[in-house]
This record gives structure tokens, sequence and C-alpha cells, in this order.
């Protein structure tokens, strides 16, 4: 009940709706920075009621306390007022009132935000009528008025403040500027003004990569608004003060800053929801501190997913490491490139006077993957209550018969310090054991087993394996999860339709609820320390929790990118029976 | 000057009568000094049940049901498998709060305290755990089993140093305390009798998170310490120390300074009788608190309000009184902001308590503490808001939820005054907001902070 009133809240006030009579992108002046448009906002919200992980989330009354009680009280009787106008239920409602759209837009010149709603005209003048008598005495306690005006003689205005809003023939307009407000009033009552958004240039451009009306909701913004805003500028800071971040969207921002246009869609079902974002993309705007990201050709291509047995999830990226680690002055603040500066002291030292980023990230080649997945353990091994996943990086070494005896030497170091580390805290120790057969390096670890009657504590998760097989590089928390990167099939990854793809990362639903389970005890244990509750509550809590996670089919973000445009997607797929 | 109190009477069993009798009072008293305050259903019980039989059921048959213990051993599982010490603390709250054995886990905290090892600096879930349970085991049992328990508890000789503790070298840390902090108290040893003891614990060592007793590193030549002579081992060594006159008014004194009051008429006059019977009993210290808690001293104006609640009993106390439930982590954090995280006390001599634990930065931050607790929605009260609970107890207006408070969470009543004050400060309607500030009123007054 909640959720559903939430819903309501979120869509009607947050949105609006729309109906064309009048071509809505025609009721707004070219001047128009960014629009919001929102389609079929009625199925939207069936959608969303009918999905499962929102009647999951209603059964674990996860939304309970989202309202203030006297909020949601007021909701629950206007939604009653409108069943009783209307004599529909409110889903039903949203869905006429909305049948033509929705568009939310911002005009920088007026500084005017204008909300479009176009639905069936009947229902939209009934629940017109309910707001208006609802928000009448609270605008009154607030010692105001609303003052209403007949505009051309034609159309009753109405004003609080500077909001202002009117209805005409199903259509309706708030906004804050009178400019604005009369643009579209003028142009739903005469001639269609030659000037509008429809006819901005830019505006076309995107809207022909993709089309509004495809999309459950759909938004454009000019890029001029972000160098207006200064929106462009703030996140190639925040770029410059983050080196993961960098690393992560670098790219994109770099491309933003040179875009006409920026698009985002929107599209639900039960099956899916899918998130688009688009601007457009050319090689020549790509700086040389910024090679590292999409390649000098701009050609840069994520290698192969892998996927090997029991995958959580797999990160794949064309990155090239050493000089987005090594061009820290020209793509950091000075202190990040100071902390760069102290660590890489440190891992100078560590590594007996080899630098971190050109003799151990300039030995790989560009491109790297990352793949999380189960944990398996060894017969006979200890294994401990708590299960962490397992997770490895994998990437192709540049000159493999020249760094392997050096990587090999360092990994042996590297456990070596490892143990004296721990054994001056009195902590575990790791064995080695050593393999190398035809220039192929295998170099595996494992703790040592506990005594009887002590437990098996988190570390022995980690049995950290190094395996130099050929060109391949692999540096996995546990042997098993190595074994099976080096297996040739799962190597060899998916490799198609890859040239167009720059980032890549999956998610299973599956692989992650068995994870879960396996530490559900762990999940009880905090459940119960967050909240308090019994046991009995808590593994309620949890397991519904893990029935949610079940509902995941798959999540996928995608970074690809043609010769003029950059898409990064955002899927996620769900188990519908 | 302190008044004279009669041992005899001070520890003679109490009689209610008509005109001292067996009230709510006196059953929240009872509640706040042998668990961590008390709930609506345990106050009704116990006035119905009467002094004696509440005390027995406090004292004897308090034991957690089979299941609550199976799910702490889940949690305890889980929380050791961590790795993390800070996550026991959050368990232990959590036992603090649910557990029906309050005495149990009142004494625990005791002995916590008096045998005070910090994981900050053993920093091992496991041995932290160890320790913890052994302080439960033995809490209401054998005190001598208690500190021949704590002298070879991995966690405890790791904290005094017993990793340095060689023949050739003896560590002295573990011995100074055992006569100081742990069984005798300051005065009732001398230097020799350190060097002396500390030889008997050579080669006691720490391996694999256990015991284990280094032959090559002990001294097994003879020691002469606290009158004796011989080639005394470590066993025989607690057990000696122990056996000492002073011990068992040590504990006794101290068992009275954690239960009856901060600032104790402690002379030697009025603990003997209670040292007495620790003796009598082979130091099992269960019938020791039980005269206590039975005792005229105990229900007299020379215990009401005469302690300070430490951080954790008015915190718990108040969250049980409200059937109040929250997020344990933050919890921990807070009150370790205000003196009392537990596993981690501040040195080997625990929390001090008493006045130490009032002063103006830990009075703000007390009260903060209970803003926060009160203010964060992680609260919740019996599963539900503040008005919720109180109207499910018939606790409709302010008057009434004032009063109620201050039944379940005050050692001494308000004047009437103050009562009034409090009251038209609170010009509100009954609302959550309003129940919440009046509580919170109330929380920061002196008496708040009196058990």
């Amino acid at each position: 009940m909640f959720l559903r009133i939430s819903i309501l809240f979120v869509t009607c006030l947050t949105t609006g709706l729309v109906h064309a009579q009048h071509d809505l992108d025609r009721l707004l002046p070219a001047t128009t920075a960014a629009a919001f448009k929102i389609n079929h906002a009625g199925q939207i919200v069936d959608d969303i009621l009918a999905h499962p992980l929102v009647q999951a989330a209603e059964e674990a009354g996860a939304y309970k306390d989202a309202l203030p009680e006297q909020q949601a009280a007021q909701l629950n009787a206007i939604k009653a007022q409108i069943k009783a106008s209307i004599g529909v239920e409110w889903n039903q409602a949203i869905a006429q009132l909305t049948s033509k759209g929705i568009v939310l837009a911002y005009d920088p010149p007026t500084n005017g935000v204008s909300l479009i709603i176009q639905g069936e005209e009947e229902t939209l003048t009934k629940v017109f009528d309910i707001l208006y008598k609802t928000i009448e005495p609270i605008v009154a306690l607030g010692g105001k008025s609303i003052n209403k005006g007949l505009y051309r003689d034609t159309i009753t205005g109405y004003q609080i403040d500077d909001l202002r809003f009117a209805l005409y023939e199903g259509t309706f307009v708030m906004t804050n500027s009178r400019d604005l407000g009369r643009f579209t009033l003028d142009a739903l009552l005469g001639e269609p003004p030659t000037n509008t958004l429809a006819d901005n240039p830019t505006f076309q451009q995107a809207t022909e990569s993709t089309k509004p009306n495809d999309h459950s909701v759909w938004f454009w913004a000019d890029s001029k608004l972000a160098a207006q805003t200064g929106g462009g500028d703030q996140l190639d800071e925040s770029m410059k003060q983050n080196m993961l971040a960098e690393l992560l969207f670098g790219g994109i921002t770099n491309q933003l800053k040179h875009s006409q246009y920026t698009t985002a869609t929107l599209d639900f079902n039960k099956e899916q929801l899918r998130f688009a974002f688009r601007t457009a993309h050319d090689q020549a705007w790509i700086p040389e501190r910024r090679h590292y990201y999409f390649g000098a050709d701009g050609k840069g291509e994520a290698p192969p997913l892998l996927q090997p047995k029991g995958t959580i999830s797999s990160i794949s990226m064309y990155r090239d490491l050493a000089p987005w680690y090594l061009l820290g002055p020209e793509l950091y603040t000075p202190e990040v490139n100071e902390r760069i500066a102290q660590a890489d002291s440190q891992l100078s030292t560590f590594l007996g006077g080899k630098d971190f980023g050109e003799d151990i990230l300039g030995a790989l080649e560009p491109g790297f993957q990352i793949v999380v997945a189960d944990t398996e353990f060894d017969e006979g091994a200890p294994v401990p209550d708590l299960k962490i996943p397992a997770f490895a990086m994998v990437a192709n070494l540049r000159d493999p018969e020249v760094i392997k005896p050096e990587l090999r030497r360092q990994f042996i170091n590297f456990v070596g310090f490892l143990n004296l580390v721990s054994g001056m805290e009195g902590g575990k120790q790791l064995d080695i054991d050593i393999q190398s057969k035809d220039d192929n390096v295998i170099l595996t670890t494992a703790f040592l087993k506990p005594q009887p009657n002590q437990p098996v504590s988190i570390e022995y998760n980690f049995t950290p394996t190094l395996i130099m097989t050929d060109e391949l590089f692999i540096l996995a928390s546990t042997k098993a999860l190595a074994s099976n990167l080096q297996d040739p099939k799962v190597a060899k990854g998916s490799k198609a339709n890859r040239s167009t793809i720059n980032s890549q990362f999956q998610l299973y639903g599956a692989a992650l609820k068995h994870i879960l389970e396996k530490n559900k005890e762990f999940l009880i244990t905090q459940n119960m320390l967050d909240k308090g509750s019994t046991r009995e509550q808590a593994t309620d809590e949890v397991t519904l929790i893990l029935q949610a996670t079940e509902i995941l089919k798959m999540l996928e973000i995608k970074l690809e990118h043609t010769d003029s445009e950059l898409t990064f997607t955002f899927d996620m797929s769900f188990k519908v029976e | 000057m302190k008044p004279y109190v009669d041992p005899q009477w001070a520890w003679a069993e109490f009689k209610p009568t008509e005109s001292d009798p067996w009230n709510e009072h006196k059953v929240a008293h009872l509640f706040r000094r042998a668990g961590f305050g008390i709930t609506g259903t345990e106050l009704s019980n116990s006035i119905d049940a009467g002094l004696s039989e509440t005390v027995q059921s406090l004292v004897h048959e308090s034991g957690e049901p089979e299941e609550f213990q199976r799910d702490m051993q889940a949690m305890t599982r889980s929380l050791v498998a961590s790795s993390d010490p800070a996550n026991l603390s959050y368990g232990w709250l959590y036992r603090m709060l649910k557990s029906t054995d309050q005495l149990r886990e009142k004494l625990t905290l005791f002995w916590h305290g008096h045998f005070a090892t910090s994981a900050e600096k053993v920093a091992d879930a496991f041995m932290m755990q160890q320790q913890n349970s052994m302080l439960r085991q033995h809490s209401l049992g054998n005190f001598h089993d208690l500190a021949q328990g704590i002298s070879k508890d991995p966690a405890m000789l790791l904290y005094l140093d017993s990793a340095t503790n060689r023949k050739t070298h003896p560590n002295e840390n573990f011995a100074r305390e055992l006569m100081e902090l742990f069984c005798l108290g300051e005065g009732n040893y001398t230097e020799t009798d350190i060097r002396e003891l500390s030889r008997c614990f050579t080669g006691w060592e720490v391996r694999n998170r256990a015991y284990r007793f280094n032959r090559y590193q002990h001294d097994f030549n003879e020691k002469s310490f606290l009158g004796a002579s011989k080639a005394f081992s470590g066993e025989e060594a607690v057990t000696h120390v122990v056996a000492q006159k002073s011990a068992p008014k040590f504990i006794a004194r101290k068992l009275v300074q954690y239960l009856v009051m901060d600032e104790p008429l402690a002379d030697d006059e009025l603990i003997e009788p209670l040292a007495n019977q620790l003796e009598e009993d082979d130091f099992e210290v269960l019938g020791t608190i039980k005269r206590i808690l039975l005792s005229n001293l105990f229900f007299s104006e020379h215990s009401y309000a005469r302690k300070i609640k430490s951080p954790v009993e008015m915190v718990i106390g108040l969250m049980r009184s409200l059937d109040m439930n929250t997020k344990l982590p933050d919890l921990h954090r807070t009150l370790g902001e205000v003196g009392q995280a537990v596993f981690y006390p501040p040195n080997v001599k625990g929390w001090e308590g008493g006045r130490i634990w009032i002063n103006s930065s830990t009075l703000l931050g007390r009260s903060n503490l209970i803003h926060s607790l009160l203010t964060t929605p992680n609260t919740t009260f019996g599963g539900e808001d503040i008005s919720g609970l109180l109207a499910s107890r018939e606790v409709h207006t302010m008057q009434q939820a004032l009063d109620h408070f201050e039944t379940l969470l005050l050692a001494v009543p308000l004047g009437s005054r103050v009562k009034q004050q409090i009251l038209s400060a609170q010009q509100t309607a009954p609302s959550d907001d309003s129940f919440s500030n009046l509580l919170h009123q109330l929380a920061t007054l002196p008496q708040f902070q009196l058990s």
C-alpha cells in the first residue's frame, strides 16, 4: 500500500504527464536546454507494481517507513477522492492522466522550469479540481491565496507566488517562468511557433540517435547547459581527485566536455530494466593523456569476458595501466600525486627497487579483467565459517620471456614479506609451492592448517596464487580460481561482437545468492545486531533478501563506442515465472 | 565523616514491613544492581513474587533458555569468524539486552573489569571470546577457579606480556597485578613477593592461541613469597595468593562496591562478615552475592542512589526498560566515546567507576548518546515507535509518561517541583517527538545518572 502511494506521489509530482494534440516538442522554445519525457506512465506503474522485486519488498515490509504516517494518510485521502470522482483505481487514473505523455524541461534564457502533462481531458479536469481543492486550504494556511486570471480571454491561469499553472483541453502546464508559460499557452492557442524545441538542430540530432517515443523515459540535454553550469568542469575536477574514478569514468567525462548533446533513456518492464546514456564521440577529442582509456588509435577493446566455474561477477576493461599510473601530474591534483609518490616509494622498497608503474604495470598489455567467483575448498582443507568469494586479476604479459622470472621473484618476495609481518604478530604462515616448466610458472600458497580445536579463521579463504603460462598472467586469491582461469576453454572467453566494447561488467544473481546463502549465518547475526531482532525474525528477513536476490538474473554495465557515439548502458534482467 | 553502620544489621536479611514494604522502588533497585535495569513484566512479576523469591530466581534459576543459548553460540561463532574483536562487543551488548540471566551478565561485566584485558592489545577475537566465555562460566562460581583460569587465559597472558616471561628474565607484570588488582589489593605484598611470584609463571606461554607450559623456560627452583618458601608451580602460586587473609576481604569489598555503593562505608568491620562467609564457602561467590542482595544495607539509604551508572548500565538499563532495539555497532561506538567500550577497558585497572564516570565532558557525551539513541531511525520500542509502546502500557499523557519513566529508570523519586518544571517544558501534545524529548530531558538530570 505505502509503496503504491509512494509511486503515485513520485510519478505525479516529480514527473508529469503529456498528451499529444500538440507535439510536446512544439510547446517548448528552441532555447530549451534539457528535457525529460515519460511515455506510458500508466504502463510503467503497472509494471512496477507487478514486478516480483517490488512484491518481495512489499512482503518484507521494507517500504513501510518510506512515508511519514501523516503524509501517507493525506495521499490515501487524495487517492480515495480520485477513485470516487473518476471511478477507477489510482493506477488506472494515472494511465488516463498521462496517456499523451509528460515532459519536464529547463529553459536557460528564462531560467524557467516547465512541467507539461497531456492526457484524457475529462480525467485531467476532474483530478485538477480535486487537487485544486486540496491545495487551496493549505495555501491559505500559509497566509497566501491562489490568484486567477484569464489568458487571452481563453485559458484560466493560476498563480501562487512565482508558480504558475493552467489546464487547457487536456494539457496541464506548470512553470516558474511567466515567459516560458506564455510560450506554451500561445502554442496551445494559436498558430505553431517556428522557433520551437523541435526546430533545435542539437535536439534533432539527439532524437535521430534515440527516438523519444520508443522509451519509457527519455532525457536530453544540450551540452551548452553543462558548459554554462560548469557541470563538465566539475566532473573533470572530480576525476582529478580520484584515481579509481579516473580509471572508470575518465574517458566518458572527457567526451562529455566536447559533445553537443547527451541523451539518456530508461526502459522498464517485468523482465528488464535498461538505462542507456549516450553522447557524441570523436577520436579527435581524446587527448594524449587519456590514450590509456581508449587506446592511441581510439580502438581499444576490452578483453573477452571470462566466466570460470562459479562466476559471481566479471569485469573487463581496455585500460593501459602503466600510463594511467605514471601520467600522474597530467591526470591528478598535486595532493593525489603526492599520495601516489608516497605509495610509489613504499612499493619500490617492497619490490626491491623495482618501479611499480614502469616495471610491474608496464609488464602488462593494455586490457585487464577482474573475476569474482565462488570459493572452492580442496578436500580436507580447513573451511572457514565466513566464506569470502575468490577474486583474480587476469591480463596478458607484454614481454613474457623477460618479465616472468622477475614477477616470479616478486611474488616469492611478497609471500616472504607477508610471513615476516604475520610472524612478528604471531599470525599464520603461508606455505609456498613452486612449479616451473617450459617457461610456465605456477606459484601457489596455502596457510598451514590450524591446530585441532582452533577456529578456522577468515584467512583460510585465501590461497594466493600466481600463474604465468605463455602470455597469460593470473593473480588470484585462491588456487582453485587461478586453475579454473587457466583452463584453455575459460581463458579464451567470449569473443562475440567485442570490437565496440571498451568496458564491461557482469553480475550473476544466482551466483550472488549462492554465496550469500553460504554466509547466511553471518547475515542473520548481522541482522540481529543491527536491529536487535530475535533469531527467528532475523532468519525470516534474511531469507526474504535471498529470495529477492534470486529474482535478479543478471546485471550488466557496458561502455561501448562507435566512431560517432559513446554509449553507457546499465541493464538488469529479472527472472519472471 | 562516614556514618557508623552496624555490620550485624547491615548483612542481616531485609524483612519488608508495612512501613517499609516490598514495592516498585525496591524491585527496580534490585534489578538495576543485579542486572541491567528492569522490564515492565519483571516489575509486576517481582512485586507478586516477593523479595525472597525474586532474589532466589535471580541467583539460582535464571539460566538462559536452551534456544537462546544456541542462538548466542551461533552468533558467537559468526562473530569470531569475522576475526575482528570489536564485533564481539556487539554480541555481548546483545546478550546483556536479551539475556534472562541478568545477574550472570552483570557479574561477567564485573569480572571483565576486575580482570581487565583489552582487545586493543590482544587483537584476537577468538582469544577474547574464550576469556569472555570463561568469565561468564565462573562469574557466579568459585573465585579460586576464576583466578586459576585467568592465570592461564591466553588473552590475559598476552595482555600482561607473558611472551617475555623467561626463566632468565621473569616479567613481573602478571605477578604484580595478580596480587595488587586481582586478589589482595595494595599494601598486602612487597616488591620481593612480586619478584619471587613472577618466577612461578615463567614458561607460561601462548602458542596457537592456547596456553602452553614451556618447561625449558620455567624456573623450577624454590621461591619465597607471602610468607612461604617452596618450589611453587604457577598453579600452586595462585592458590597460595588466594589463600591470603586479605583475599576474601579484597573480593568482598569489590563486590560491595559493585553491587551496593560506589564509596562504601567499607571499613574492615563492615566487610568482615562477608569476607568470613566467602572464606567459609571456599570462595564460592554466589552465597555472598545472595547475602548482599537480600541485606538490610542493600535496601537502605546507604545503597539507594549511591552508585553512578556506568555508560553500559545506563544505556542497557534504559533499553531494557523500554524494550528498545537499535543498531548495536553504532551503540558500541558511542559507548566508547563516553568511556566504556566492552572488551576495550582503558588499562589493566579496568574502569574505576564511581565519580570518575562523571565530568563535564562525559555528562554532555551521555546526553548526546541518549539523544542519538532516541532519534536514530534504527531505534524501535518493542518493534514500534515510542508512543505505540507507551500506549500498549496504558501510558497516554505526558504526566503518565513521566511517572512511568520515573518508576523504571530513576533511583530516587523526582520532587513535585522538578516534575512540574519538566512537564511545563514539554507543552506539546503527546507524540513520538514529545515523549522522546521528555525522556531525553529526564536522561540529562543528575538523578538519571544514579543507580
